[in-house]
């Protein structure tokens, strides 16, 4: 196993091999023996050579959007972004000491002019619009401050992956499009009975993005190229599923056959029954409000204390970061998160462990999961029987609890990816058969002294045309294996 | 631009792929027209076959050039690709990985001029369904059993 970081985290019950451990400890994520990375041959259609493409995760959340990403040496990146959007008024370049802000504009596909310069995320909280976030999530990403701030977010995971807008040739620097397949975790609602309504959404997301980051602090401007190829629309739990009961590999971490996926969200806490052989999402049912019912308690306490008044977005950032900003400065705000400790324990009052949960394997996730973890192990070690961590029920480690649903998304995005180059590859393979036997019967027919008819003629052509180009031809290794398993079915 | 297979109906007679590829290459970068690129592909194409002759006897050439302009004018362009496989996840430090690319490289040139177009083409993806090829691409990454995936019912997530 290769480690690239140590670290002392405990894994609280996790397996040492799931997903969740291996980011949680900062290994190089691998497989099989060869690095898992977001970057890959993507089989864009079938008869061209395929596109180098990154596989991303995005967490489609209500209260914060969550984008991951796997780079060049196996380390997973993840990055949270506050649902906050702010209009900017001027680009200017301030005198800053820290890291500078960005501020953006975009210009979508098909469009002729570039967006109004914006800022999102933690530095838009302050003066931050509101945005749709009660909306399903094909109105929330028909808005085009939402879509244009879930580009940016992408563009800032493939910063942290070391990926940049431009290659050198010839000692300048030239625009290089950069190509994303985005593997997006939305609410189980949105893709159970308004499928076809998000997966029109998701069509009009697709094609090229420009888009303009402004840094604040060295004055420059960057410029991107990306184009979205495509999406994989996955309900939320998978992801949770995927990071604390898969390998890497995509085999079993714990032979678990039902698992309860309680999510503690911004919003909402939902629970979610999920088939362990396959992440399949069996059922799901919202139990109430998420950590919004702490922050709207905060609001009060701090406006009472420190005369300040701060957003619902604000507040839920406050819980996490324990910290808000007064007279420009960040004031430690423990003590009055103490003081609201017993509404830490009133929300969980939602969450009722049935016995049909108990029969299952329940996992906590969520940034609430994080934020409760005392509180909700306090609750299980209530219930009655005993109940053990890591063999009975996981709260995910604070670490890795809020970003849970990117981490397995990426798995799922990196798997489904694969499954689709099996697919073209087990084309390229039959194609490549069917043109042998056509062959080996013309050759036979000219043994005979006959010639072969025009049809065979043809049809011999029109397929070796299609071989040359075929995708498949890319995936020599692939084209191996599923050559190996389909001579092992044939017998 | 203009891009309407220039090269295809000129009195070059070329692979089809390269010039494809060339034609393809100027079409994203916008900035040099497919004849442009020619050039330079025969410019560069040409140092690197030149490895594959021999020294003359008397000059001590490889073609024009003697082994210290040849090197000179090689090593930039191998600085370039060795660039180019690092920032791209495929150092030329994996060791393994390596020898089967230049063993290819070199099967790739040694076939020049003794086969045409279409024989190569053929006997790549010959190569490719008989495992007698390469079995590493780059980009390939970990590669997930067949059977694991199915278990996963991936299906149920079509990509949009």
């Amino acid at each position: 196993m290769n480690k690239h970081n140590t670290s002392n985290q405990t894994l609280e019950g996790l397996q040492e091999c799931s997903w969740g451990a291996q980011v949680l400890q900062k290994y190089a994520l691998t497989a099989n023996n060869a690095p898992i990375e977001s970057a890959i041959l993507y089989p864009l259609v079938g008869d061209h050579p395929p596109i180098e493409a990154y596989i991303l995760s995005l967490d489609f959340g209500k209260r914060a959007l969550k984008v991951g990403g796997v780079d060049k040496f196996a380390d997973f990146h993840a990055r949270t972004f506050v649902d906050a959007y702010a209009a900017a008024k001027q680009l200017k370049q301030q005198e800053e000491s820290g890291e500078g802000e960005s501020i953006w504009k975009v210009r979508g596909p098909g469009e002729a002019k570039l967006s109004e310069a914006f800022r999102f995320g933690n530095s838009a909280l302050r003066t931050a619009e509101a945005l749709p976030v009660n909306e399903t999530a094909a109105a929330r990403l028909e808005d085009p401050r939402v879509r244009n701030m879930t580009i940016c977010a992408v563009i800032q995971i493939l910063q942290d992956m070391k990926i940049y807008p431009t290659v050198y040739e010839d000692g300048m620097p030239v625009l290089k499009k950069l190509h994303v397949v985005l593997c997006i975790g939305l609410p189980v609602d949105d893709l159970t009975r308004r499928r076809e309504e998000t997966e029109q959404a998701l069509q009009h997301l697709k094609g090229e993005y420009r888009i303009e980051q402004f840094d604040t602090k060295s004055g420059k401007t960057e410029t991107w190229a990306i184009e979205v190829n495509g999406f994989i629309p996955t309900p939320q739990p998978r992801g949770t599923h995927y990071t604390a009961m898969r390998r890497l590999d995509g085999t079993p971490a714990l032979p678990k056959k039902i698992t309860t996926v309680i999510d503690i969200g911004g919003g909402d806490i939902y629970a979610y029954e999920v088939d362990s052989s396959s992440g399949v999402v069996v059922e799901g049912q919202r139990l109430g409000d998420g950590t919004i019912a702490i922050a709207r308690e905060l609001i009060p306490l701090v406006e009472d204390t420190y005369g300040v008044h701060i957003s619902e977005a604000q507040a839920q950032e406050a819980l996490h970061l324990r910290t808000i900003l007064k007279g420009g400065e960040e004031i430690d705000i423990s003590g009055l998160l103490e003081q609201l400790r017993p509404r830490f324990a009133h929300l969980l009052t939602t969450v009722t462990i049935s016995k049909r949960m108990l029969a299952t394997f329940i996992i906590f996730s969520g940034g609430g999961a994080a934020l409760l973890h005392n509180e909700i192990a306090a609750k299980m070690q209530a219930l009655p029987g005993q109940h053990e961590v890591g063999k009975d029920y996981l709260i995910l480690p604070s670490a890795i609890a809020p970003i849970a649903n990117c981490i397995g998304l990426f798995a799922h995005g990196y798997y489904r990816v694969q499954q689709l180059i099996r697919t073209k590859v087990t084309e390229f393979l039959e194609l490549y058969e069917s043109l042998q036997a056509l062959e080996e019967k013309v050759r036979a027919g000219a043994a005979a002294g006959s010639h072969p008819p025009a049809d065979q003629q043809l049809a011999l052509q029109e397929g070796q045309e299609r071989l040359r180009k075929h995708v498949g031809q890319y995936y020599p290794l692939i084209v191996q294996q599923v050559r190996q398993e389909r001579r092992a079915l044939a017998g | 631009m203009d891009n309407d297979n220039r090269l295809r109906r000129g009195t070059y007679s070329f692979y089809e792929s390269t010039v494809a590829h060339l034609e393809q290459l100027s079409a994203q970068r916008l900035r040099e027209r497919d004849t442009d690129l020619l050039r330079q592909a025969l410019h560069v194409g040409s140092l690197f076959v030149s490895l594959l002759g021999e020294a003359d006897p008397a000059s001590g050439n490889f073609g024009l050039y003697s082994t210290d302009e040849l090197a000179v004018l090689l090593r930039p362009w191998v600085v370039i690709a060795l660039d180019w496989l690092e920032q791209h996840g495929h150092p030329i430090a994996n060791e393994a990985a390596a020898a089967v690319n230049i063993k290819a490289l070199f099967s790739l040139l040694g076939s020049l001029g003794t086969s045409d177009f279409q024989q190569d083409q053929t006997a790549q993806r010959t190569a490719v369904v008989e495992g007698t090829g390469p079995l590493t691409s780059p980009g390939a990454g970990a590669v997930i059993s067949g059977d694991v995936l199915a278990s996963l019912k991936l299906d149920d997530d079509p990509i949009v």
